[in-house]
């Protein structure tokens, strides 16, 4: 079973074949990167969310899990800047101490999900044939499966002891590296037809050779794209599955409960709603600002 | 290129279909013009085939209960039993009831309300067999025990040998007589329960039929509707009791979620909104959005918090740290904060408006007193470790029992940390379990309006709701006192009773959530019974 | 081509068995007694529980059960859930307003994440570029429920230019509010994906040449440019659809659409393994179909693939 593909058209013109990775390539994409301005407002709020979620205590004294009722849908107010929750939590504590289980769970969860869909994606585009089709059909079902029942039933499987964080992030990846695959593979088989592909085949370089020098660094593109804004993705995951009742537990804090817990309130108490949801945006655009700048100084083919 | 014109053809096909898609899009959707006369309700999806004796869930109930019509049913506004389709019950010794139907009470096809249409019903719905949800409601009829046999252990049980109750008797078509097994004071408010309504000779010939379709002697008839559709439900000309609507239909609308239902009310898609969500109440969001268009009524429903009954947490099972426990929640801030004083706090073990209700059975343990919550756990040693409280993660209690554990943390300075499991069945299974090492949120709904329905079934031995969660010997004597003493006596016996659960508090009482109806302008007069329910025999429309 | 699609049919049954022992097995393998629950605030009573186990059969084992449910299916029945009602009926109940709702919202979502990926692409960098991918983040960056409730709130509750809610049966109409809500979400991936491909072909040699010979730059863009961009956008778009024919969830909720979204989630919480495994199953069938549209369409973008 050949499943797909011998090259047809001649190409167009020889000679785009990649360009081998140097110090000198690292060297410049580094000072390209180092030209952009929204770069380094990106690195900028990164490095304070990441000593957020290291340590949250150099940012607020307040105790996130100190929750006084009467405080409850207190707005901002001096002290208290972005006011208090429907528990009567201090939101901007809330908001602190959670960066760093939120940041883990989309962290480790595109992780994973990029790493299994990446790999899976790459052997079933490059090798074809009955791997590629198993690969996808595994990949067509994983799809088809409900988030909820899969989360419900590996949560279950895995019990609540240990590190929720992790058990959140490994639900994510087991059950999103699907999408990544797809994308992977589809990228892959155009990427084995091109030319250099062809060119290295025939001077007889190995298989493997070609796949991770060739195929890979051509065809990861979209990949990329997808990884770094799934990185945001998970975070309103995060959430949605806090909003079903299956999310992060108490006495974790994260944007995503904290998004979850104040959305009915929308109308009657905003401010509980937007801080967490601002934070949670920052974030986002900051990340994939970086992804994007650092995608295209290292892509061999965008300059 | 041959292939690739047959595969551009395929791979325009979601094309062209999505194209097709968006014209039709342009063409507007069918109006829905309301119907003169008609109210729309809100509503959720029946759990199972709209069967009285086989429903035990709200969504099934609030379809079937204006279509029904029992022995007697409660006035909405005193809250008394009142004959329904019963002429009169009586009784001389609280054992053997004599039950006479009115004449000319009809079912929906036409057919007469019978005393075999009762005595049938009940012993169909008795038969182990037919497994209805609602079979233990007449166990205490003589012969119920052959109906449905005891398995033998690691079996399944026997086919009974008959499938009639020997202690029910037609005298006539319009008497029949019932014959308990022990003396059951309150039984004439039991009838007002579902599980003893009649049943028209079609059912029995195709039960199934009926869940889909069901008939009964109501003031509203079952027109039309599926559980994904709604319901469209007409006023029954023929009705002849004591309910008669001035509307001429109910549009049941099924809803997911009663945030979706509260917009469609606000944007005015919907006349009645049962039970606004607590989320809208907050913060006084409702009485902008519907201008003062709605009704609050108490709800014969108490939420207590469930206790570990099993050495899983013996920490949990020492008196005093669950007095200290209920102690420290401050009832009167959550009802007012998160339900906008919505409800009350409870203070005892019995909804308000439940005949035998008395304010303050639970006495000091469940107001909130930090000093004397920390004197008693204290005393009792202190607590180590965290406690956990469990929820269905399906459910909307979070933000009350995120408030309650915040509550006993700060005062008692115990970790307290809420825990979602994934659903309902998941929770009861493991809440139910003995294995269960936190608290967890118990909630009853009374069945009828009398003290008894909110004591027996929860905390007697052989209570059908206890598995052996609680037991008291002294608590059990009171019961079976109580079973032998003339009504009003009977009722003093069980508020005593209640008074004995302070001593092991085997459930925390919470508080008594009150329902808040939202309605249109359109609709006047909403009343609501005591079980929560809309009284449509008192709804009228402006014209 | 003919053997390939033929192939891959035939690859269907295994899959469509696959799937149905997955689906079964995490099913009934959640945890708790499905029984538990389902009368009200009472304790089931024991007749109830012996019925409905000897009904369901749910004192076999498990793999039992799976051979009565395979014999079933052979006959061409779903079998029925705990509801009292047959699968078959409720997914077909279920389904007309969740596909169109599928369509509508992927059909939004192609026709802006193409447009705005190309017109991006082609000026990468420069405002319109810079805006929409901002505006893009910042509405994934919300979670779904945040922008369903939001856009329910303000376009169906104060400005009335929507229908609230979703009526059953349901009208494209009523949907459109929802599937713009699917879309703006889903096109801002699309989008990129299709900037990030149009700018990588464009810098290919074949445009190159294409430029030399003199063409026109909108021939250019539109003939061959995008058509080679296409292959990721397709893809995505591919899972796209079968993802929603699952069902959103989310927006399926918040608008009150009884869809097959809201049947899986419910009967999950319910422990309704029947009818999950009949949801579940169609859904991968249908993506098998979508995925297999998807994979004929890679020759049509790019000739350079083929399948024999």
């Amino acid at each position: 079973m050949t499943d797909l593909i011998q090259a047809t058209s001649p190409a167009p013109e020889a000679g785009a074949g990649p360009r081998r990775r140097s110090r000198s390539l690292t060297g410049e994409a580094m000072a390209q990167l180092g030209r952009s301005p929204l770069v380094w407002i990106a690195l900028a709020i990164l490095v304070v969310l990441a000593a957020m979620a290291i340590a949250p205590g150099l940012f607020t004294k307040v105790d996130p899990q100190r929750c006084i009722l009467l405080n409850s849908r207190k707005p901002p107010a001096y002290g208290s800047w972005f006011g208090f929750d429907i528990q009567g939590c201090d939101v901007f504590a809330r908001t602190v101490h959670g960066a760093r289980a939120s940041l883990s769970v989309a962290l480790l969860a595109t992780i994973g999900s990029t790493l299994i869909g990446g790999v899976l994606g790459l052997v079933a585009g490059f090798k074809g044939g009955a791997i590629d089709a198993v690969i996808s059909r595994v990949t067509d079902v994983v799809l088809g499966l409900p988030t909820l029942l899969g989360a419900i039933v590996i949560l279950a499987t895995l019990g609540s002891s240990g590190n929720g964080v992790l058990r959140l992030a490994l639900v994510l990846s087991v059950l999103g590296w699907a999408t990544e695959a797809r994308l992977m593979r589809a990228s892959v088989l155009q990427t084995r037809e091109a030319d250099y592909v062809h060119a290295a085949r025939a001077a007889g370089a190995s298989s493997i050779r070609i796949a991770l020098r060739h195929v890979l660094p051509n065809s990861v593109a979209p990949l990329l794209v997808l990884a770094t804004l799934s990185l945001g993705g998970y975070v309103g995951t995060e959430a949605t599955l806090s909003y079903l009742g299956l999310g992060l537990q108490p006495p974790v804090v994260s944007w995503g409960t904290a998004i979850s817990d104040a959305q009915p309130y929308l109308a009657s108490a905003p401010h509980m709603l937007l801080f967490p949801s601002l934070v949670l945006t920052v974030t986002v655009l900051a990340l994939v600002l970086l992804g994007e700048a650092v995608r295209r100084a290292f892509d061999p083919r965008s300059r | 290129m041959k292939q690739n014109r047959f595969s551009l053809g395929v791979a325009a096909l979601p094309f062209a279909v999505a194209c097709g898609a968006l014209v039709a899009s342009i063409a507007p959707g069918q109006a829905q013009a309301p119907q003169p006369g008609w109210v729309t309700v809100s509503a959720c999806t029946p759990a199972g085939p709209l069967i009285p004796t086989n429903t035990t869930e709200s969504c099934g109930s609030d379809v079937l209960q204006p279509i029904l019509a029992g022995l007697v049913t409660t006035d909405a506004k005193t809250g008394a039993i009142i004959e329904d389709v019963a002429e009169s019950i009586t009784t001389s010794d609280n054992k053997t009831w004599t039950i006479k139907l009115r004449k000319g009470r009809k079912f929906h096809d036409g057919t007469e309300v019978l005393a075999k249409n009762f005595v049938d019903a009940w012993n169909w719905a008795a038969y182990g067999p037919n497994g209805q949800s609602n079979n233990d409601w007449f166990s205490v009829i003589v012969g119920y025990g052959d109906l449905n046999p005891k398995a033998p252990k690691g079996e399944k049980p026997p086919a009974p040998a008959t499938n009639r109750m020997t202690g029910l008797k037609v005298v006539n078509d319009h008497e029949f007589q019932v014959e308990l097994s022990n003396p059951v004071p309150v039984f004439r408010a039991q009838l007002s329960y579902k599980a003893f309504y009649p049943m028209p000779d079609s059912f029995f010939a195709d039960p199934a039929a009926f869940g889909r379709k069901p008939i009964g002697a109501g003031p509203f008839q079952f027109v039309s509707g599926a559980p994904d559709s709604g319901y469209k439900l007409a006023a029954f000309a023929d009705y002849a009791g004591p309910a008669k609507p001035s509307i001429k239909g109910i549009d049941l609308r099924i809803y997911t979620s009663r945030e979706a239902a509260y917009n469609d009310l606000v944007a005015g898609n919907l006349d009645l909104l049962r039970d606004i969500p607590a989320s809208k109440l907050v913060g006084d969001l409702w009485k902008r959005d519907l201008r003062g268009r709605a009704v609050t009524q108490p709800r014969a429903n108490i939420q207590a918090l469930g206790m570990p009954y099993t050495d899983a947490n013996p920490q949990l099972l020492k008196p005093a740290i669950r007095q200290a426990l209920s102690m420290a929640i401050d009832r009167k801030a959550i009802v007012d904060i998160l339900f906008n004083g919505i409800g009350q706090p409870a203070t005892g073990w019995v909804p308000p408006g439940t005949e035998g209700y008395q304010p303050g059975a639970c006495g000091e343990y469940c107001s909130f007193n930090p000093e004397k919550a920390k004197a008693l756990l204290a005393q009792a040693g202190g607590y180590k470790g965290e406690i956990k409280l469990y929820y269905a993660g399906d459910s909307e209690v979070k933000s009350a029992m995120d408030a309650v554990c915040n509550s006993i943390q700060n005062t008692l300075s115990i970790t307290c940390v809420t825990s979602a499991l994934s659903d309902n069945a998941t929770f009861r299974s493991y809440t139910r379990s003995g294995k269960v090492d936190g608290l967890f949120p118990s909630n009853w709904t009374m069945d009828y309006p009398s003290i008894d329905n909110a004591l027996i079934p929860l905390y007697s031995k052989a209570g059908t709701s206890n598995r052996g969660a609680y037991e008291s010997a002294a608590f059990d004597a009171l019961l079976d006192k109580a079973a032998k003493e003339e009504t009003s006596a009977a009722i003093k016996t069980y508020q005593e009773a209640e008074r004995l659960l302070t001593a092991e508090m085997p459930r925390v009482p919470l508080w008594n959530p009150a329902m808040t109806v939202g309605h249109s302008p359109k609709v006047r007069s909403v009343t609501l019974y005591a079980n929560g329910r809309i009284d449509y025999s008192a709804l009228s429309l402006k014209d | 081509m003919t053997g390939y699609i033929l192939r891959r049919l035939l690859q269907f049954i295994p899959v469509f068995l696959g799937t149905t022992f997955v689906v079964f097995f995490l099913a009934w393998g959640m945890p708790g007694d499905p029984l538990a629950g389902k009368c009200g605030d009472r304790e089931c009573p024991d007749a109830f529980v012996a019925a409905a186990t000897e009904e369901f059969k749910l004192d076999r084992p498990l793999i039992v059960r799976y051979g009565y449910y395979l014999a079933d299916l052979g006959r061409g029945d779903l079998g029925r859930s705990f509801t009292g009602r047959d699968v078959s009926e409720q997914l077909v109940a279920a389904f007309p307003a969740t596909v169109r709702l599928a369509l509508l919202a992927v059909l939004i979502e192609v026709l802006l994440g193409v447009t705005i990926g190309v017109v991006a692409a082609l000026r990468p960098g420069k405002a319109f570029d810079t805006t929409t991918m901002m505006v893009g983040l910042g509405i994934i960056a919300f979670p779904s429920f945040v922008i369903a409730n939001l856009a329910q709130l303000v376009f169906g509750v104060r400005l009335g230019w929507f229908p609230v809610t979703v009526s059953d049966p349901t009208s494209f109409a009523e949907l459109l509010l929802p599937a713009i809500v699917l879309a703006l979400a889903h096109q801002v991936t699309l989008s990129r994906l299709t900037r990030s491909a149009v700018i990588e072909t464009m810098q290919s040699d074949y445009i190159r040449t294409a430029r030399a010979k003199g063409l026109g730059e909108a021939r250019i863009v539109a003939v061959h440019a995008l058509r080679n961009s296409l292959i990721p956008a397709v893809t995505y778009v591919g899972k796209d659809i079968g993802g929603l024919l699952a069902g959103a969830v989310v927006v399926e909720g918040v608008f009150n659409i009884s869809g097959v979204g809201g049947l899986i989630v419910q009967s999950i919480r319910s422990h309704d393994g029947i009818t999950i495994v009949g949801a579940v199953t169609v859904v991968v069938v249908a993506y098998l179909f979508i995925n297999l549209l998807v994979d004929l369409s890679y020759a049509v973008l790019d000739p350079r693939i083929r399948y024999d």
